[in-house]
């Protein structure tokens, strides 16, 4: 492949066959559109005032516009100078004259000349010629007189720190479809200049795409990324409609550079060409612009330059995680070298991670390694100083370092501190032995702690926890009270406190005073710890006092009994002594008082007790035996006992009577032959007797009562004024409902004389009338 | 551009495309809408594409064209700016809503057409429209900016001929479109005068190389068809007869090939007009064609002192009907002399109306380094071939007789 070339002016001869504009000459098979683009793209007028005051023996006064773009209709890349040509072959003036040159196959052509090189190139023709065929142009083309030194010295007069980074990403986003980039200068052959600064800093790479040209006379009409205009053709609305860089006013349209375009200006041209080649070694061969090219053209700064900017290394930490996908591992390995040769100060936690995630997927463990190291170095300081640390997987090596730093931080951090710690160091999988977090426990973990935080630790942290505890079985029973009241205390468990009885027992004492726990459950708890444990005294009055801080009651004063005998301990005795008291003075007649005074009858605990309570104790346990011996004797039927019953009451005192009468009447009750047991019964005891028949009966309507009392009634032994008064309280029974008298008649059947006496009774005061009324009626053979 | 349905059919004083009024698109006026944001300027793809103009703009959008404002939806602010739906250039004030005449101003190469178009604009401007009683005045910001720069300062003011006009391939040029504004004369207002009435007119000035050929013709001046009127411009002094009739020292024009030879010229116009127009080979052309030859100055000296080409035309606020009548009959019979009757042949044939005029744009031969003459510019007869269409569109009143 070769240059197609063109010649376009006003001539007289050329293709059209007629004089005016056209074609005066082209390179056999040039594409007809290409040639029309070329017509349209190379309409040249000078600057205006030269149209004032023509210099025609100064050629050098007009502009010349070289321009470079790829034909939108074929691709190809299309070069052409137009030079003003003064007048054409029939005198009129404003002729210009265009010498194109085309390629289809850009690379091979071009080689290494960038098109803004052709400027001031020999191959340039600015007449027309007698032929209209041209021959094709071989490859490379013969530069002009632009080259990196000419631009750099170009470039260093000015000073152009600020403009280049700017002008560069300017021209990217006119590449992009942004607004076209106007350079005016008041020279505006100065202008290739700075397009050259921008070819050589765009590099092999981008170069080509950008297209420009040194002059336009309408810029507006122009369709080149970079346009040159001199400064009096600039449009009015410039500002608005172009990124307009007027050069001798100093303005720019202002804005952020491109990282790559402040990497670029700060190369330098000269150095841009070894910038770009290295860069090569890094692409991916899918980068699209100075976003696409960012990340390859820092790694290569970075190979030429040793140290990058933070902002620079972060281009290469950005870039990294899609070149792994996508380039072979070395460019890659020797990118991330580049990386980790800078200070680490420089890299973010982010960052890191990133480079982490690459080398691992690098499979390079040694770079891994010391990432992951210096993560979690990092991590472990940050958490230090209180602030968040992101986790990270550590591999075994990492693991260990992070693990040990952790362990360190043990010693002296905070709770807050070390609960983060050792969160972080749990998911990254580098938390410290169980006997490290153990001694922490023990050593590091003060009691007073704030409960949120101990909690955490505790319940988090088993060997935390154990630690812990053995720290707080050394503490005073009361610290360790207040610690296992807390909720710190509701994390520890049975299994927890086995090697520690004596929290154990605090534990259970807790439990007691929060209520959770019952005191005689408790209490067997701590004896059963004791009895466990060699050497172990019995409970001592401490425990026994916050067992039953209130007093304990009898019934389980009954339980605990035996430590009265078993303890040596003489308060542990008072104590039980006092209990004892307090129960009789509670109530003397309840239930539990009785169960313990028969408990306390074993000549063992009389022994204990003082002579007062002895005699207490000893009283009212004769007085149950009587009164179960009684019981016993009514329920076999033995009535005699009623008897010795009577005297002991006739016996008795007036309090001690009203008591025992309840008894009897209570017995009298059940007696049976109740006539037997009234004999010789006391008014007293009759009395309440006939109370607790007017309740059975007239209230409760115990038909057996009735049917007993009823046979009491007929038995002729019984002292006539019992007998009235039974019949008083009989009288209750007739009112009861017919089915209920029939119940009664049913249990006095089996004596067909009480029966039948039963039946004359009921029937005794009642009307045949009455008795239909009432519904008792029931026909002449009612009671048989 | 949509197909018409409804509605006057319109033509783009810019692109010549053909449109209803209601196809008429809107450009963000580019300013801070209610919602407090403005629309970024953007490389219009469809205008470059199109006009070649590659300056970035606000938005476009399509809105009723019908009305005067339409609010964009983008920033919401409101916009006046109505542009082609075809080439999206901005379209003049009251487009659609008064006549617009688009006037092809065409010719072969060398017959001064880019001169002539300036001389007459200048002339409305500054002579002609006080005799009119009528203003003319540029309808659009390019076109003010590009005649008083790219044509009347460095005629007029440096006296440097006009460069060669380029091809319409290189489209960085647009029409130069004019607001010719007269006073109505049926509607009167309280003071007694008319009402203004608007005329637009476009002129297009076409490279005399894009109509050598039938091809350049055809992609090039496709205008013509859509033009109301057509400014012929010939070179006499390109015509064998003319040609030795010239005064010495006229600066003679290249021998052009066949293809510059006026009859030509004009058989090609005519042939693009029918084909565009889809005339039949039975049927004439209806729309009015200004056949005008040029440099007439090189030839004045070889009339006959009676000559109506010798008589200055009145300064009169009307169209002197006989006075063009005169000169058209002067023409015909210097057609005969000058080796083109073929012209009236072929002008009679094909056309229901059409006439000749004579002129000189600049009244004298320029200088040999492309000045105008020391002596200045002095128009002859230059606005005759307007005034005449204008005539005919019923824009200026007739003197007959």
């Amino acid at each position: 492949m070769a240059f197609k070339q063109l010649y376009y002016t006003s001539c007289e001869t050329g293709l059209a066959g007629y004089g005016g504009y056209q074609f005066n000459a082209v390179t056999p098979g040039t594409s007809p559109l290409v040639m029309r683009e070329i017509e349209d793209r190379s309409v040249y007028e000078p600057p205006r005032w030269l149209l004032a005051e023509p210099c025609l023996d100064e050629p050098e006064a007009y502009p010349i516009a070289l321009s470079y773009a790829r034909s939108e209709a074929t691709g190809a890349a299309i070069v052409t100078q137009v030079v003003f040509a003064g007048t054409d072959y029939s005198g009129r003036p404003g002729n210009y004259f265009a010498h194109a040159l085309v390629t289809e196959s850009r690379e091979p052509d071009y080689g290494s000349v960038l098109p803004a090189e052709l400027w001031g190139a020999e191959l340039w023709h600015r007449t027309p010629i007698e032929s209209s065929e041209l021959p094709e142009l071989r490859g490379p083309l013969p530069r002009g007189v632009v080259n990196r030194a000419g631009v750099q010295a170009f470039l260093d007069a000015r000073g152009t720190e600020r403009v280049l980074p700017e002008l560069l990403t300017a021209v990217w986003r006119a590449m992009a479809g942004d607004r076209l980039v106007l350079l005016a200068s008041n020279e505006p052959n100065e202008n290739i200049w700075w397009i050259a600064a921008v070819s050589y800093l765009l590099g092999p790479q981008l170069a080509p795409e950008m297209a420009f040209t040194t002059y336009s006379h309408r810029p507006s009409y122009a369709r080149h990324h970079l346009i040159g205009i001199q400064g009096d053709a600039m449009p009015p609305d410039a500002d608005s409609s172009f990124q307009l860089f007027d050069l001798d006013a100093g303005k720019t349209p202002g804005g952020t550079p491109h990282p790559l375009a402040t990497l670029l200006a700060e190369t330098g041209v000269t150095a841009a060409e070894e910038l770009w080649q290295r860069a090569a070694a890094f692409s991916c061969g899918t980068e699209q612009g100075p976003d696409g090219w960012l990340g390859p053209v820092a790694v290569a700064a970075g190979q030429i330059r040793g140290q990058l900017s933070a902002d620079e290394t972060a281009l290469i930490v950005g870039w990294l995680p899609e070149a792994v996908s996508q380039l072979s591992a070395q460019p890659v390995r020797d990118a991330l070298v580049v990386v980790l040769s800078q200070p680490a100060a420089v890299l973010t936690d982010k960052q890191l991670v990133i480079l982490l995630d690459v080398a691992r997927r690098l499979q390079s463990p040694a770079d891994a390694q010391r990432l992951e190291q210096a993560l979690a170095e990092r991590a472990v300081i940050r958490i230090g100083r209180g602030e968040p640390a992101e986790p990270v997987r550590l591999s075994p090596g990492a693991a260990q370092t992070a693990r040990a730093k952790v362990s360190g931080l043990l010693r002296t951090a905070p709770p807050p501190v070390v609960l983060a710690a050792l969160g972080w160091a749990g998911a990254s999988g580098a938390m410290p032995e169980a006997a490290d977090l153990g001694r922490y426990g023990q050593d590091g973990l003060d009691p007073m702690t704030a409960e949120a935080e101990l909690t955490r630790l505790l319940s988090s942290y088993p060997a935390i926890r154990r630690g812990f505890l053995t720290r707080l079985a050394l503490q005073p029973p009361r610290q360790a009270s207040r610690v296992l009241a807390g909720p710190a205390g509701a994390l520890i468990s049975d299994d927890d406190l086995a090697p520690f009885p004596g929290l154990a027992e605090e534990m259970l004492l807790v439990a007691v005073e929060q209520r959770r726990q019952q005191p005689l459950h408790a209490f067997h708890r701590i004896e059963d710890i004791r009895r466990g444990t060699e050497g172990a005294p019995p409970v001592g009055v401490d425990e026994l006092a916050r067992l039953w801080p209130a007093g304990c009651p009898p019934e389980q004063l009954v339980v605990v009994l035996g430590l009265m005998v078993d303890s040596p301990d003489p308060q542990v005795s008072s104590w039980f002594v006092r209990q004892i008291g307090a129960a009789h003075q509670r109530g003397p007649s309840g239930p539990g008082w009785l169960t313990l005074a028969q408990a306390l009858s074993d000549p063992a605990f009389q022994r204990l007790l003082p002579g007062r309570l002895a005699e207490l104790v000893h009283g009212t346990a004769t007085a149950e035996q009587k009164r179960r011996r009684a019981n016993s004797a009514v329920d076999k039927g033995d009535m005699g006992i009623f008897a010795s019953l009577y005297t002991d009451y006739k016996a008795a005192d007036s309090r001690a009577r009203r008591k025992q009468a309840d008894h009897l009447a209570e017995l009298l009750c059940r007696a049976e032959p109740l006539a037997v047991a009234l004999r010789g019964c006391p008014p007293g005891v009759m009395e309440a007797f006939r109370a607790n028949l007017r309740d059975g009966l007239g209230t409760k309507r115990h038909a057996y009562l009735a049917a007993r009392v009823f046979t009491a009634f007929a038995d002729q032994d019984l002292p006539g004024e019992l007998r009235d008064q039974l019949a008083e309280d009989l009288e209750l029974v007739r009112r009861w409902r017919r089915s209920d008298l029939g119940h009664v008649g049913r249990f006095l059947a089996h004596d067909p004389q009480i029966a039948r006496q039963f039946q004359d009774w009921r029937a005794s005061q009642r009307s045949g009338l009455v008795r239909k009324l009432l519904g008792g009626w029931s026909g002449p053979d009612e009671g048989r | 551009v949509k197909p018409l349905f409804n509605g006057a059919r319109l033509y783009c004083p810019y692109c010549y495309s053909g449109f209803a009024e209601r196809d008429i698109w809107f450009r963000c006026s580019g300013r801070i809408g209610p919602k407090g944001q403005r629309c970024s300027l953007v490389i219009d793809a469809l205008r470059r594409d199109r006009t070649g103009f590659a300056g970035a703009l606000p938005p476009v959008f399509n809105s009723d064209g019908r009305q005067r404002a339409a609010d964009c939806p983008q920033c919401e602010a409101e916009s006046t700016t109505r542009i082609c739906p075809a080439c999206h250039i901005q379209l003049p004030v009251h487009f659609g809503k008064v006549r617009s005449r688009l006037i092809a101003l065409v010719g072969a190469k060398e017959s001064g057409k880019t001169v002539y178009m300036t001389v007459l604009v200048h002339e409305l401007m500054h002579r002609v429209g006080e005799d009119l009683n009528a203003a003319i005045s540029g309808a659009d910001d390019d076109t003010r900016h590009r005649f008083a720069e790219d044509y009347e300062q460095p005629l007029y003011r440096d006296a440097q001929l006009l460069a060669s006009t380029k091809t319409a391939a290189a489209r960085d040029r647009a029409p130069l479109v004019f607001r010719f504004t007269t006073e109505s004369r049926r509607m009167l207002n309280r003071n007694g005068t008319g009402e203004p009435q608007r005329t637009l007119l476009s002129f297009f000035d076409t490279a005399g190389e894009d109509l050598r050929s039938a091809q350049s013709v055809e992609e090039n001046v496709q205008y013509l068809a859509a033009a109301d009127g057509v400014v012929l411009l010939l070179d006499p002094l390109q015509m064998r007869g003319a040609r030795q009739l010239a005064a010495q020292g006229t600066r003679l024009p290249t021998p052009g090939a066949a293809g510059d030879e006026p009859a030509n010229v004009l058989e090609n116009i005519t042939e693009l007009i029918m084909a565009k127009g889809r005339i039949k080979a039975s049927q004439r052309i209806g729309k009015p064609i200004a056949i005008v030859f040029t440099k007439m100055d090189t030839l004045l000296h070889d009339l006959k002192e009676t000559s109506p080409l010798l008589r200055p035309p009145a300064h009169a606020p009307y169209f002197d009907e006989g006075d063009s009548l005169q000169v058209h009959t002067e023409i015909q019979r210097l057609l005969a002399r000058w080796e083109g009757s073929r012209i009236d042949q072929i002008a009679q044939k094909h056309y229901q109306t059409y006439r000749y005029f004579g002129v000189s744009a600049l009244g004298e031969t320029p200088t040999k380094d492309n000045h105008v003459s020391p002596r200045g510019i002095r128009p002859y007869r230059v606005t005759g071939p307007l005034t005449w269409m204008l005539a005919q569109f019923g824009t200026i009143p007739v003197q007959r007789g």
